[in-house]
């Protein structure tokens, strides 16, 4: 065995490149061709000099400098530049991630719409359990858009800058409420279950409330121009937070650790798609639902919403999906 | 209990090599998260000010909803941003020199950082960061629940302060007996931290050995260990 003094003077060369390099690599400069391709084969050769000197117990010094060395050459020799691939995104992994989780749709669909229909119902026997829900804030918001008097299509949206105000505005709190609803997966499921079921009960309250006291014509024509992105978009934050939570409930033959970084990766494609349908129905939102077309032609562009979201989520096929 | 007293962390890449990370304790997290905080309130305070000037020009109406946008951004995306940039850390972490790498060592991307900032918000329920905290001091690898999910660790971004490579000149002394590995590893890191221990404590764990016959003839336990260590490390020139 060589002692260190030996082993530092035959591979002193060597790690001064290894070092000039990663400083190089740091202040973003370009390799010459030669340097890059011999890059690998030198990175490999300073990991086995690594090695040997903590075999060797060549002591703390040379160690960590060497540790350095691999450390940098590893950074830029594996790093990743995401490219962005939107439309792939869309076309193939976003739909092929949907088929691939078609159960936890259905889930989140029921966690919806069963509330969903059981408070919207629950109006025609007395209004308690709405109030509950609503609470006279609420209460007073639905009378002031959708009341007998009330004007839907004014609320907040008093000159014309406000369509732009009320676009931005239904992103932050819409998206947000995706995002929360997903990050409450990690509770073993059970925070996007509450977030899920709580929404379906307070938008068929409202909706409740409005056949019960006001008037329903006003607020199908608003709502229902962006219903189809801004509900499929709930659903398929929810989809992703059940995705999170599942991997922790029934990991397989993972640790609940391994199965919980491998579900989180396929729950972010998910994610992603419930963004981009959230960002498209706070669009509509702001810039359609609110300005006075005649009630049919707003409802066939929801119908044509609906149609289109329903076509592009089955477009999707199981094996498109690409395991990250 | 060697590895819990000693704060690195042995990975081994795919070259079949082992590094160390150093991942970044409760404190200096909280630390860079309040000067995160103080960051992310002055780029608000500003905005307003800027906006409220603005909505002179622009109307109530754009200036609000400009506002309500860039919250949105600076709220979901203020660590993503700065975390998939070329620091690997939000400008917080960058003053306490730290930064989020990958569990491999390799840079965080956009999905992963995305995934902990996400997961960041339920780190601070229930209120204060209690969830993180619990899960930085509880986890062998100070993760927080974002960083588990996100397969991330916040670690040290500089080298450890390695020793001088101390010239202690000793005469080579043999230990008498056969040395284990980690036992041989123990004199040799001794001898390298010597500078960082006060002379009570050199003697301390130095006085073990005074029960091996060859220690008798050196003047004091330290100078013995030091000797071994300089004996093993074979008698460099």
């Amino acid at each position: 065995m060589i002692s260190r003094k030996q082993f530092e003077k035959s591979n002193e060369t060597r790690w001064q490149e290894g070092e000039r390099l990663v400083a190089h690599l740091d202040d973003k400069g370009e390799l010459s061709a030669k340097e890059a391709r011999e890059l690998p084969a030198n990175f490999r050769k300073v990991c086995q000099d690594l090695g040997l000197s903590g075999e060797r117990l060549y002591g703390l010094a040379l160690s960590s400098r060497l540790n350095g060395i691999v450390m940098g050459l590893f950074r830029h020799l594996h790093r990743s530049r995401t490219r962005l691939a939107p439309v792939r995104f869309l076309t193939r992994t976003f739909p092929g991630a949907f088929k691939h989780n078609l159960g936890l749709f259905w889930i989140s669909v029921a966690f919806f719409w069963v509330p969903f229909f059981l408070l919207a119902f629950s109006g025609q026997n007395g209004l308690s359990w709405i109030q509950a829900i609503l609470g006279p804030e609420g209460m007073r918001g639905m009378d002031a858009m959708y009341g007998k008097n009330g004007d839907a299509l004014a609320h907040g949206r008093e000159s014309h800058g406000s369509d732009f105000m009320m676009f931005t505005f239904y992103i932050m709190n819409n998206v947000g409420i995706d995002f929360r609803t997903f990050a409450g997966g990690i509770f073993f499921g059970i925070g996007t279950l509450f977030f899920t079921i709580f929404n379906g009960l307070s938008i068929g309250a409202s909706a409740g409330y409005v056949h019960a006291t006001g008037d329903p014509m006003k607020f199908w024509t608003f709502v229902c121009g962006h219903s189809a992105f801004e509900l499929v978009g709930l659903h398929l934050s929810s989809m992703a937070g059940l995705r999170l939570g599942w991997g922790l409930i029934r990991p397989g033959q993972l640790t609940r650790m391994a199965a919980l970084v491998k579900n989180a990766r396929e729950s972010l494609v998910l994610l992603g798609g419930a963004a981009v349908l959230t960002f498209l129905a706070a669009f509509i939102e702001g810039f359609w639902s609110a300005h006075p077309n005649p009630p049919t032609l707003k409802f066939t562009v929801g119908a044509v919403f609906w149609g289109l979201t329903i076509l592009y989520l089955m477009s999707g096929r199981r094996e498109w999906y690409e395991r990250p | 209990m060697e590895t819990k007293l000693d704060n690195r962390r042995e990975i081994e890449l795919a070259e079949g090599v082992h590094i160390h990370l150093r991942p970044v304790g409760i404190f200096p997290r909280l630390l860079a998260r309040s000067i995160d905080l103080t960051i992310f309130t002055t780029i608000f305070s500003i905005i307003s000010v800027v906006l409220g000037f603005a909505s002179l020009l622009i109307g109530n109406e754009v200036s609000h909803g400009v506002y309500q946008l860039c919250a949105f951004f600076l709220f979901w995306f203020y660590d993503p941003f700065f975390e998939a940039s070329k620091f690997s850390a939000t400008p917080g972490k960058l003053c306490l020199k730290l930064k989020v790498v990958r569990r491999s060592g390799a840079p965080v991307g956009f999905g992963s950082s995305f995934l902990r900032g996400l997961l960041f918000w339920v780190d601070v329920l229930p209120g204060l960061g209690t969830v993180g905290t619990v899960s930085i001091l509880c986890s062998r690898n100070s993760q927080r629940l974002g960083d588990m999910v996100a397969d991330t660790l916040v670690v040290y971004s500089t080298p450890p302060a390695t020793p001088s490579g101390a010239s202690h000149r000793y005469p080579a002394t043999r230990p008498g007996v056969l040395l284990q590995r980690e036992e041989q590893l123990a004199f040799l890191q001794f001898a390298d931290r010597l500078d960082t221990l006060s002379e009570v404590r050199q003697e301390e764990v130095t006085r073990p050995l005074t029960s091996l016959d060859a220690a008798q003839n050196s003047p004091s336990s330290i100078s013995f260990a030091l000797g071994v260590a300089q004996w093993l490390s074979l008698n460099e020139k």
